[in-house]
């Protein structure tokens, strides 16, 4: 049998097991060890399954990933997430889904530092999720805007995965930056629009709160300081160069925990069970990023990826429909792929016919960029999700999948209004010599 | 006795998942200090990324066989729903006898790479600490979360036959 | 007919994959009249990991691996001697003396079960810095500088640097926010991660060089038909090092360039003054020569002094 067929009819295995509740990253895994073997024989995945586990976690930009999960349950914990958004409610509580727009805005900052989607999703959703429930949020809307909100990160700076784009397709980086710029806070605005929206047709998912005084809402201001202090800290550090942004990680959990002793005065009890929190939620991601990589082992050496790539580039279609089975190509990929190893794939069979379309190298990295992170957040397969049902285990299937659904509208829209107004993108750059 | 073990496996899977949380915090300690240091006395810890990552193994690899106690991994169930109880029960032997063979394979051939690595005497890019300590969680974390899997599946499988004697008696068969 | 599979770190952009290795794959299989094909795994694939290169080879999990000879650090001690500081100026001369060092037998050691294709190591590398322009290596002191192998590490630290190491994908990142001072390089890294954006200053010290290896599992080789081996060998060894210095001097090209069209400083060096550096890193070397022997190399002077002999013929 050819390796694509087996390809294929692994992805559907894939499909099936998670749909017969396995384990997501050991349905992944078991795909991957059968079909790897199929394909490479036993020494091949015997090699791969020694050494993919380990390198999946040994990379130190990986840190990141329990540090920040780390942090978000101190924060939670010692009752700083609960004043932070106690302060934000006062503020924005009595407009319909304000919480929700706020944590949009919250995970768009924190993707800007973190650099991860994954990282950013998990740290989110401990310190906002209970408090959004807490004031009556429908769990649907909430867990889907956390989830949306991940996928901010690619596009704020720092951003790994632009800079590979950079090199492979040779294009200032900090041209790239600056073009992200712009697509990025239009996704902030447009998922914030969809959280209005929502909560516009039904009000119970998002209900308002009182409006408060101007008093009240500087007293609360005041209450956070030490909070603030922390994100400014955290944040500016990174800017001024006093730390990277995989040690501003460190800096985030020190300055948690350092808070929650002072001002949240954690007990044993509390620190251990964040400790333990810490551990359950790490410990499914990590073991869905080892599922991932020997999933990933199995597609790349079917050649399915090169071979649907090569197909898009032989088809005489015109040059916008080929663009948009470029971008249909990568949605349905990133369901089941990491984003950084399809971008290094694919992109070496792909950019050529980009080059031949006269297509502009900015522009299009960035609309790729950005179509790339939505199969983060596609039901069934996707990372985010994942991540989501990790931190929050009390979530319904269901009502997170609906709730994505006005966010994948928001990424359509985007992902539209990019392609049809290419200055969106390429203006800032345009300043820059 | 099935109980008993299971609870001691569960014991250790949490001693464990501490002691890597622990580590992990020693790292971070330690990228503070070192920030510290350099930005008011000029002068940087040397390998602070080659222990990051030691700790980072640690709490990973320590936290993935406490996932498996937690019985909280990530699962989706679209399809099972519409199964009884002792069908439910069956797909849960399935995917523990699946996770048991994908954690057990990779604690196998992790050896082996952990082996061949040794013979080679590897170490770690900055420091120089010997590759063998970055193995150690991953080897004991696997096993560790084999020996759960292969726990859950016999007590599974215990109550999956009782709850079938029980049936087959209720229904007078 | 067989299929090869070949790997490599790199991302496919790089020289290394599409004038180096794809056209020879090509070469190989025209030659062979279709009684072989090559699959290639660049960097970011399944087989694409820096530090595995080596192991997959001799697995026999891929066939052909090109990789870097000081990652994992240690493993091929003897191949690592062309790395010491100041030691070689061209890519060309480095390839060369490499390569009679392997044909003479002092690094075969290294490549057990292996059939080595080719070695060659990039053109010496530059300290560059973002703010603080240094002519001299003693300017060094208190600066946080990027390394990218071991013996620059050593180097940077006896001059009183920081060194720092981290993945080449965040030298750009942590430049442009002053995290990092400087960063050391050869041009085509300046090139690759447009490094220039973000620096101001480069010295040209010809400070040190990195050696690659690309190698075939021997008992994959010894099981191809005579025909395919045959072409392999036309389109290895020595065919490939007459070339890779040109290819590296061409990588270069674009990092020099575009550093030298933004208008940064290139600080050039004299002989004098290299062998000056040379001598004040004495000690260093002999260090590191003294560590080569925990990793079984008997004699790590002779060594040195036959790399510094074969050095001398080209340069
Ligand atoms: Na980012
Ligand atoms: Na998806």
């Amino acid at each position: 049998m050819a390796p694509e067929i087996i390809g294929v009819i692994g992805f559907v295995s894939l499909l099936l097991l998670i749909a017969f509740r396995v384990p997501v990253a050991i349905a992944m895994g078991i795909v991957g060890l059968v079909g790897g073997y199929i394909i490479n024989g036993p020494d091949s995945i015997g090699f791969v399954l020694g050494a993919t586990p380990f390198e999946t976690v040994f990379p130190y930009g990986l840190s990141v990933v329990p540090l920040f999960i780390l942090m978000g349950a101190f924060a939670t914990h010692a009752g700083l997430s609960g004043s932070l958004y106690k302060a934000i409610y006062t503020w924005i509580g009595h407009f319909r889904g304000g919480l929700a727009i706020a944590t949009v805005g919250a995970c768009g900052a924190f993707g800007a530092i973190c650099g991860s989607s994954l990282a950013t999703a998990a740290t989110m959703t401990k310190v906002s999720m209970p408090e959004m429930r807490k004031r009556g949020y429908d769990e649907g809307l909430a867990s889907a805007s956390i989830a949306a909100g991940g996928t901010l990160g690619v596009l704020i700076p720092p951003s790994i995965i632009i800079i590979i784009y950079a090199i492979l397709t040779e294009a200032s980086i900090g041209k790239l930056f600056a073009a992200a710029l712009l697509p990025g806070c239009l996704a902030v605005i447009l998922y914030m629009l969809a959280i209005s929206i929502r909560t516009w047709l039904n009000p119970a998912l998002g209900p308002r709160g009182e409006r408060r005084s101007w008093g009240e809402r500087i007293a609360a201001l005041v209450s956070i300081w030490h909070i603030v202090v922390l994100f400014v800290l955290v944040i500016g550090g990174i800017y001024v160069g006093w730390f990277s942004p995989t040690e501003a990680a460190s800096v985030g959990v020190f300055g948690a925990f350092f808070l929650a002793l002072t001002v949240g005065r954690i007990g044993l009890g509390t620190f251990l069970g964040c400790l333990k929190e810490t551990a359950a939620t790490s410990g499914m991601i990590f073991l869905i990023l080892i599922g991932t990589a020997v999933f990933n082992f199995f597609i790349e050496t079917t050649m399915l990826p090169t071979l649907l790539a090569d197909w898009i580039v032989s088809s005489s279609l015109s040059p916008m429909a080929i663009l948009l089975c470029i971008l249909l190509f990568y949605v349905i990929l990133g369901c089941f792929m990491d984003s950084l190893s399809m971008i290094l794939l694919t992109l070496p069979v792909l950019f050529p016919v980009v080059q031949a379309l006269n297509f502009d190298v900015i522009w299009f990295g960035i609309v790729v960029l950005s179509v790339v992170e939505i199969g983060l957040i596609t039901p069934p397969v996707g990372m985010n999700l994942f991540v989501i049902m990790a931190a929050y285990p009390e979530i319904r299937l269901k009502s997170l999948y609906l709730g994505v659904i006005p966010f994948l509208l928001a990424d359509v829209v985007r992902v539209t209004l990019l392609i049809l107004f290419p200055a969106l993108t390429l203006w800032l750059p345009s300043l820059i010599v | 006795m099935l109980r008993s073990f299971d609870n001691l496996l569960a014991w250790v899977a949490t001693a464990l998942t501490l002691s890597g949380m622990l580590a992990l915090l020693g790292a971070v300690l330690l990228t503070v200090t070192d920030i510290l240091l350099r930005l008011f006395a000029g002068y940087s810890i040397s390998g602070v990324v080659d222990l990051t990552q030691l700790a980072v193994m640690f709490a990973a690899f320590f936290s993935i066989p406490y996932a498996f106690k937690q019985g909280s991994h990530v699962f989706v169930s679209l399809l099972s729903d519409q199964f009884g109880p002792v069908g439910r029960q069956l797909i849960e032997v399935a995917g523990l006898v699946l996770a048991a063979i994908f954690v057990g394979l990779i604690d196998w051939f992790s050896w082996q790479q952990a082996m061949l690595e040794l013979s080679y005497g590897d170490v770690s890019q900055t420091l120089g600490i010997p590759k063998l300590y970055y193995w150690i969680p991953l080897l004991a974390g696997m096993g560790l979360s084999t020996l759960l899997c292969m726990s859950r599946l016999m007590v599974c499988l215990a109550a999956l036959c009782s709850s079938n004697l029980r049936q087959g008696v209720e229904h007078g068969t | 007919q067989t299929t090869l599979k070949v790997s490599h770190f790199l991302p496919p952009s790089h020289f290394i994959h599409d004038t180096f290795i794809e056209p020879w794959t090509k070469e190989v299989e025209e030659c062979a009249g279709g009684e072989v094909k090559f699959q290639i795994f660049p960097g970011g694939s399944a087989f694409g990991n820096v530090a595995k290169q080596l192991d997959q080879v001799k697995a026999g999990v891929v066939d052909i691996a090109h990789g870097l000879s000081g990652v994992p650090r240690g493993r091929l001690p003897r191949t690592n001697i062309i790395d010491m500081p100041f030691l070689v100026k061209s890519s060309d001369s480095a390839t060369r003396a490499l390569w009679d060092l392997y044909q003479q037998g002092y690094i075969a050691d290294d490549f057990k079960g292996l059939k080595v294709l080719a070695l060659h190591a990039h053109n010496a590398g530059l300290i560059h810095t973002r703010d603080k322009r240094i002519d001299d290596l003693s300017q060094l002191q208190g600066l946080r500088i990027r390394f990218p192998s071991v013996t620059t590490k050593s180097m940077l630290e006896s001059y009183g640097a920081s060194a720092i190491g981290m993945p080449p994908t965040q030298v750009y990142e942590n430049l442009s926010k002053g995290a990092i001072d400087g960063t050391v390089f050869p041009w085509d890294a300046v090139g690759a991660f447009k490094l220039d954006e973000v620096l101001k200053y480069h010295l040209d010290a010809k400070a040190y060089t990195t050696s690659f290896f690309y190698v075939m599992n021997e008992r994959k080789y010894n099981m191809l038909p005579e025909k395919v081996r045959g072409c392999i060998d036309t389109y290895s060894g020595q065919a490939l090092i007459d070339q890779l210095g040109g290819w590296w001097n061409d990588a270069d090209k674009p990092g020099y360039e575009a550093a030298v069209e933004r208008g940064n400083e290139i600080i050039d060096v004299s002989d004098e003054q290299r062998q000056r550096w040379r001598e004040q890193l004495e000690p260093v070397v002999n260090s590191t020569l003294e560590s080569l022997k925990a990793d079984g190399v008997e004699d790590p002077q002779g060594l040195y002094d036959a790399a510094q002999k074969a050095v001398a013929n080209y340069e």
